[in-house]
């Protein structure tokens, strides 16, 4: 029977370029505001959402939802009023995070394998109800992002700017922690704790390479962002991998050859 | 309609237990075109923030335009050029997106930029003499260029008051011309005011109608003429200062050299 035959394969690559789509989009905003570590921060705080639903017996997903959403508002709320360097603040959030988490799951049963699927994310297992919610949480921080686009242009550029020129900075910050956390939540699925952070940064990385132009950098990451996603489950396909790590790694791959070949060009320049 | 643009009275801030701004009182008139002078640490930009609403005063009032300071909502009547504007960063932008900044701002949450938004980016970046480089990545730019799209950015929005942190600095004595120019010709055609904070003496003696020396307080204010002569500056920070002979030079601040 062919792959696209199975429902599970279908629902995975759905999910995929789901996840595909809003990383990327989220992800260029955080790396225009030198803030890249927050998706990672976020999904190694996550960790410790999943062991707490898991000793709570509740719905870890669920749970894993309201604790990213609330770490991500802490997180913004310390970087905001305290004045931490946002680099060192999230540091410190991910080591927290993945510790507390560790510990949490040291202290429940019932992980046994599936820490692996957390860690590295389980595409393959995704149920239709997953999808259905994927799809709703991809909905939703889209449209914000769509609605708020201009506002967070202005805002990545320059905060200080967008407040002195009188835009609702605070309103659009809040708007976009929680797309920040929904899309994190929903990469989680995808590529697990450990690599969520890569799936919102490496496709913008890629784009800001090509570019010239926010509005392209945008539309470049997005694209870049399912194409790894389409190419990486290919691949994990057809090599027999994991698609999380497959997909990473995909990804840096072409970030790396891109950076070859401007350094290539460089040096043709120079010589 | 209400001739005064900016109102401080008796402002006072003060950051970890250190005043930056003690009693502060000042105004600024439809028309006017005024420096702020004073040295590092005398609350310069500290004073355009609290103009700005960035920064609440523990004490004292703003009013901006007649209206209270706090509930001032149309943010967009006053145009920023921070100090190291042209710090955008290596994020791809190009310097059109960058203008545009400006407008959005004005536009507000929920209205798109129409034709007449265009045209008022495109004419400021005409003003600046940027537009042939309007498509081009603002990361690729000079200091000097990147510090025209700052200002092409705060004219986007067609301020009545222009409020500009050492705007002249990364610029050539070409672009600085350029720059004193157009806040001379905002000025006196468009009636736009102009608040800027300098260490350009030469600029102030030549270009601006009135002067204000600030040290956490205001030291003197008045004329230019006034306020170059008979050791004001010295005084101000304190260390003997010497006025340039020709335009365009900086303060010197050590005693015994001159530049």
């Amino acid at each position: 029977m062919d792959i696209w035959g199975y429902g599970f394969f279908i629902r995975a690559v759905a999910a995929g370029v789901l996840c595909g789509f809003a990383c990327p989009l989220v992800g260029v905003f955080l790396v225009a505001r030198r803030y890249s570590f927050f998706a990672d921060a976020l999904a190694h705080i996550a960790l410790a959402g999943v062991a707490l639903g898991i000793i709570l017996n509740l719905s870890p997903h669920v749970i894993t939802l309201l604790v990213v959403v609330g770490a991500a508002f802490a997180v913004e709320w310390l970087r905001q009023r305290r004045r931490f360097h946002a680099d060192a603040l999230l540091a410190t959030v991910m080591a927290a995070g993945l510790s507390l988490g560790v510990i949490l799951v040291s202290k429940s049963r019932g992980f046994g394998a599936d820490l692996t699927g957390f860690l590295f994310g389980s595409l393959l297992t995704i149920s239709p109800i997953d999808l259905q919610m994927i799809a709703l949480l991809v909905l939703v921080a889209a449209g914000t992002v769509f609605l708020f686009y201009k506002h967070l242009f202005v805002i990545a550029l320059d905060e200080e700017y967008a407040r002195a020129a009188g835009l609702k900075v605070t309103l659009v910050n809040t708007a976009f922690i929680l797309v920040a956390a929904l899309t994190v939540a929903v990469a989680l699925r995808a590529v697990g704790v450990l690599l969520t952070g890569a799936l919102v940064v490496v496709p913008v990385l890629i784009a800001v390479r090509v570019n010239r132009s926010f509005r392209g950098t945008v539309a470049t990451a997005v694209a870049a962002g399912i194409t790894l996603v389409l190419g990486g489950l290919h691949v994990a396909y057809v090599a027999d991998l994991p698609p999380g790590p497959a997909i990473v790694l995909l990804g840096v791959a072409v970030l790396a050859v891109i950076i070859i070949i401007e350094e290539f060009y460089k040096s043709l320049r120079r010589a | 309609m209400t001739d005064s643009v900016v109102s401080l009275k008796d402002v006072c801030l003060a950051f970890n237990g250190g005043a930056v701004l003690e009693g502060v009182s000042l105004q600024v008139r439809r028309g006017d075109f005024l420096a702020i002078l004073g040295p590092n640490g005398a609350g310069k930009t500290t004073l355009l923030k609290v103009i700005l609403g960035l920064y609440k005063p523990q004490a004292g009032e703003v009013r901006l335009f007649g209206v209270d300071g706090a509930h001032f909502r149309e943010r967009y009547r006053i145009g920023y050029v921070p100090q190291k504007a042209g710090a955008f960063g290596d994020f791809p932008a190009t310097v059109w997106e960058v203008v545009s900044a400006g407008r959005i701002a004005r536009a507000g949450l929920w209205r798109r930029l129409g034709a007449s938004d265009k045209e008022e980016i495109n004419r400021a970046l005409g003003m600046l003499g940027i537009t042939e480089i309007a498509h081009r990545p603002v990361r690729a730019l000079s200091g000097g260029q990147r510090q025209r799209v700052a200002i092409a950015r705060a004219l986007a929005a067609g301020p009545e008051l222009l409020l500009l942190d050492e705007a002249a600095e990364g610029l050539d004595a070409a672009g600085e011309e350029v720059f004193y120019g157009l806040l001379e010709r905002l000025n006196r055609e468009q009636g736009v005011s102009i608040v800027l904070v300098t260490h350009d003496i030469g600029a102030v003696s030549r270009r601006v109608k009135r002067v204000i020396c600030l040290n956490r307080r205001v030291v003197f204010a008045g004329g230019p003429e006034e306020c170059l002569e008979n050791g004001k500056l010295s005084l101000l920070y304190g260390t003997p200062v010497y006025v340039p002979a020709r335009a365009g030079r900086r303060v010197q601040k050590k005693s015994g050299r001159r530049r």
